[in-house]
């Protein structure tokens, strides 16, 4: 794997790494290479780039995307917003008194709602990209939601606004472009009410660094809500443990009416 | 009007095409399916089981598409106290998944079929449900139950074979006429390319603790038109019927 | 032309029994009281399981209210050429449909029909139930 670009010693940089990979902190500082040290992607038998596996991105992203601290035994995280430099989303003067006027406890995500886009890709939880002639495939452990992703040039969906969009796919030298409309309003960003209007945009660019690393990069446009567009990139990594794969995840109702998601068990 | 005739005919007509196939013919000759690269047939696409599947199928006159259903004494009373007071707890009612083999039954939505010569996977609209299917010999884990129960996928010859079983502890509809199963179904379906848009789909359910013996149902799954797609189906996002629920004297479901 | 005649009426054709594959109308819906609701649209969501118009108007009796009516889901309805678009706020139209047993004002559509004559088959049965 390529170093990043910036001057750090060896040493340094296996500690960087360790600390990523044990979730700690955010990447983002290891992120801003991009575009110094592409990595050339195997192909598919279709000759399309290979982005197939088992990937996640680990860390707190889902709580604040903005950053936050420690909370509640949770880590903390900084922003994963790129784009403005500053990390915070653009919001409107009224777009942000409302946000600021949202309850915390109206999470969609608690009532076991979709998670939308792009919060899907760092909700908790792995996702397995599939990939076959003119289409791309994603399935979210959470939820067991997937997308629906052709690389052919078919039309949007209109028609309905849905909680994950409609999304069309292709191919810019070796990354993935997903551009995505047809959104309901009913999604947050996070967990701290980061909200979007049914005019969400969203343009995703999936592109592996490393043969075990997919960095993800979101860039967000809702003229209703947003004075202009906004970036955010972060890394997936590759699940390789043998044997790994996505497990069913469903939301049941306990013996007190309490929702909660339950995983296979014994 | 001059369309008047032609409707009549075109009426008839489209009756006639529509229920031929659902008399479960099969081809006389084999079918040679398009095959992946890896020599097993490309079963990939946007598929509907044809008609429809629920009480005109089963009963005192089941249709020849199946075979009859027979309960064990406690499990048919266990479907009446269902169908009285139960409906709430079905769990496509609660919006949480059609499990395996309902999601490709009733009532029926497309199903999306891809293939990575691993696995099969198997994408319903309803709730979303996926099935990701291994075909790479795996045999099923020991201490594991799921919703879904564990699909494992093998060929025979080019029949996809799916065995699902470890399922877990409860009960789950079939259909909306009742009929159900337990943590103890084991599924074995069959999928077979009949035609270019066509496979046969037959599916074995047995279950010791709900029926006194094996039942099987051999339906036709037909191609979706190639400018369709599959469509989200969120579902848990905008129920809004479990509260008008009653049970059997009126009275409010839970 | 000809094609898509076949097609409707094949359509028509195959949409019987419909009460067989709701899978929530008996627990919430009596198919023998029927309803004709003659109305204005207030709100149309297009969602999943179904669809809900809400409109303001009367029923066959002359009772008037605000009533919720169920049709089928996403999907079923787009496939049958409806769009979120298809009820403005403020269109009249005239439903047909089942009564629920709650003796809420929620009912099951069968059919909508719109100001232009044009009637939009409400599909709250999903799927295709063949007759046998």
């Amino acid at each position: 794997m390529k170093m990043p670009s910036f001057r750090r010693t060896p040493t340094v940089a296996a500690t960087v790494m360790f600390v990523i990979g044990s979730g700690a902190i955010t990447p983002a500082v290891a992120q801003n290479s991009k575009s110094s040290n592409p990595y050339t992607a195997g192909r598919t038998p279709d000759g399309a780039p290979d982005l197939r596996g088992i990937w996640e991105v680990h860390g707190t992203i889902n709580w604040n995307i903005e950053g936050h601290p420690k909370q509640d035994g949770i880590a903390a995280s900084k922003s994963v917003i790129v784009d403005p430099a500053d990390g915070k989303i653009p919001y409107t003067a009224e777009a942000r008194a409302k946000k600021n006027a949202i309850s915390l406890a109206d999470d969609p995500q608690t009532k076991c709602y979709m998670a939308g886009v792009p919060r899907v890709t760092y909700t908790p939880g792995p996702f397995q990209i599939f990939q076959t002639d003119g289409l791309v495939i994603a399935v979210y452990q959470d939820l067991h939601t997937y997308r629906y992703i052709p690389t052919t040039g078919k039309p949007q969906m209109s028609g309905a606004e849905f909680w994950m969009g409609s999304s069309r796919g292709r191919w810019e030298g070796d990354t993935l472009v997903v551009d995505s409309v047809s959104f309901n309003d009913q999604t947050w960003f996070d967990k701290a009410a980061n909200f979007h209007s049914a005019d969400l945009h969203v343009v995703e660019r999936y592109q592996l660094t490393g043969p075990n690393t997919l960095q993800y990069e979101a860039l967000i446009e809702d003229p209703k809500v947003f004075t202009r567009p906004w970036k955010m990139r972060m890394i997936a990594e590759r699940h390789t443990e043998p044997g790994f794969r996505i497990l069913e995840d469903e939301c049941l109702k306990d013996s007190k009416g309490v929702l909660s998601h339950i995983l296979p068990g014994k | 009007m001059r369309l008047r005739a032609s409707n009549t005919v075109a009426c008839v007509f489209c009756a006639a095409a529509m229920l031929l196939p659902l008399i479960g013919q099969t081809p006389d000759s084999k079918f040679e399916p398009p095959r992946l690269k890896d020599g097993h047939p490309n079963f990939q696409g946007l598929w509907k089981l044809l008609g429809g599947w629920g009480p005109p199928d089963v009963g005192a006159n089941p249709s020849p598409r199946m075979s009859k259903i027979e309960y064990l004494p406690e499990a048919l009373a266990k479907k009446d106290q269902m169908l009285t007071s139960g409906r709430a707890e079905d769990l496509v009612a609660q919006c949480v998944t059609a499990s395996v083999p309902r999601a490709t039954l009733e009532p029926p939505y497309p199903m999306l079929i891809i293939q990575d010569g691993a696995n099969v996977v198997i994408m319903h609209e309803f709730a979303h449900d996926v099935r990701i299917v291994p075909v790479d010999g795996s045999s099923h884990p020991k201490n594991f139950s799921a919703l879904g129960g564990d699909s494992r996928g093998r060929w025979e010859g080019d029949t996809l074979v799916i065995d699902t079983t470890d399922f877990r502890k409860g009960i789950r509809w079939l259909h909306m006429g009742g009929d159900f199963v337990d943590e103890n179904e084991h599924s074995v379906e069959r999928y077979t390319l009949i035609g270019p848009d066509t496979i046969r789909y037959e599916v074995t359910i047995e279950d010791p603790t709900v029926f006194a013996k094996p039942w099987n149902a051999k339906l036709n799954i037909r191609r979706q038109p190639k400018d369709d797609q599959i469509i989200e189906g969120a579902c848990r996002e905008g129920e809004r019927d479990l509260d008008h629920y009653v049970v059997d004297g009126g009275a409010k479901a839970k | 032309m000809k094609y898509r005649i076949l097609l409707l009426l094949g359509l028509a054709v195959t949409y019987v029994a419909p009460i067989f594959a709701h899978h929530s109308f008996a627990a919430e819906f009596d198919s023998s009281k029927s309803i004709t609701l003659t109305g204005m649209v207030t709100k149309f969501d297009l969602i999943n399981p179904h669809g809900w118009i809400y409109l303001e108007g009367k029923d066959e009796n002359g009772k008037e209210g605000k009533w919720s009516v169920e049709t089928g889901n996403v999907s079923t309805l787009l496939r049958r050429g409806w769009t979120k678009e298809s009820l403005k706020p403020g269109t009249e139209v005239i439903i047909q449909g089942s009564r629920a047993k709650d003796g809420s004002n929620t009912i099951n559509a069968r059919e909508v029909k719109l100001p232009d004559g044009r009637k939009l088959f409400a599909g709250s049965s999903e799927g295709d139930a063949t007759p046998k």
